[in-house]
């Protein structure tokens, strides 16, 4: 089991968790277990297509891994992901 | 019961001013920040790099770096990471398509409008609770308030 940080703009939906005990032994199977567990979220980090939003990343530790694929990103039980959300605009 | 879609939020004079400056000091270039205290009133603020690889006039961006360091600091602090202040120059303290397609749900974001280097407004939103609709305008106060 891994640890899932929460972003807070996201707690409203983990029931204020900042964080969550996920089942998986890959970033994809946790993904999908934290999704099992708050249904809510599954909306904001995943488009129609399955697929990471473009305007979430996904740390594993220290290393960006929204881009690579999830289900390749074994991980342990001492492992921590956080979502983070990518944070931009402008005036145009 | 409705669902509230205008919370109103208080902000620390302090807090409007190290934003209000921020926002002159990056002129002509955007400014952005995050805003930290509990549920609608905003007690303090950090100011942060706009990383926006090009066109700073008009766009902004934060590092997950920076994004994880504010958690902390809330966390550590006491306070809750409550949104993202930025700044438009030489335009209206409106949200764009931009601000829009990156907005947070439950993260407020005001936008201080700057004109030829000068503060001239700034205004407070929230993505529609619902979901339903874009941004709404918040109410926004604006005192001294008594922190801990």
């Amino acid at each position: 089991m891994a640890t899932i940080n929460i972003p807070t703009p996201l707690r409203p939906y983990t029931g204020g968790k900042s964080e969550a005990i996920v089942q998986g032994s890959n970033a994809y199977e946790a993904l999908q277990s934290l999704i099992v567990s708050y249904p809510l979220v599954k909306s904001f980090l995943l488009n129609e297509r399955g697929e990471l939003r473009s305007y979430v990343k996904l740390y594993l530790g220290t290393e960006d891994i929204s881009s690579t694929r999830l289900s390749d990103q074994s991980l342990n039980d001492q492992e921590v992901l956080h979502i983070i959300p990518a944070i931009a605009g402008g005036k145009a | 019961m409705p669902i509230q879609k205008n919370l109103g939020y208080h902000y620390d004079e302090a807090a409007m001013k190290i934003m209000q400056q921020h926002a002159e000091q990056m002129y002509p270039y955007e400014c952005c920040g995050f805003l930290f205290g509990k549920e609608n009133v905003i007690q303090h603020v950090l100011p942060v790099d706009n990383k926006a690889n090009y066109l700073k006039e008009r766009r902004f961006r934060i590092l997950p770096e920076d994004y994880l360091e504010a958690e902390s600091y809330g966390k550590s602090g006491g306070v809750e990471l409550l949104g993202v202040y930025h700044s438009h120059p030489d335009h209206p303290a409106i949200p764009s398509t931009t601000d829009e397609e990156f907005a947070w749900p439950t993260f407020v974001y005001p936008i201080l409008a700057v004109h030829r280097g000068r503060f001239t407004e700034m205004r407070t939103w929230l993505l529609d609770p619902t979901l339903q609709e874009g941004f709404i305008e918040q109410t926004q106060f604006i005192h001294s308030l008594i922190l801990n």
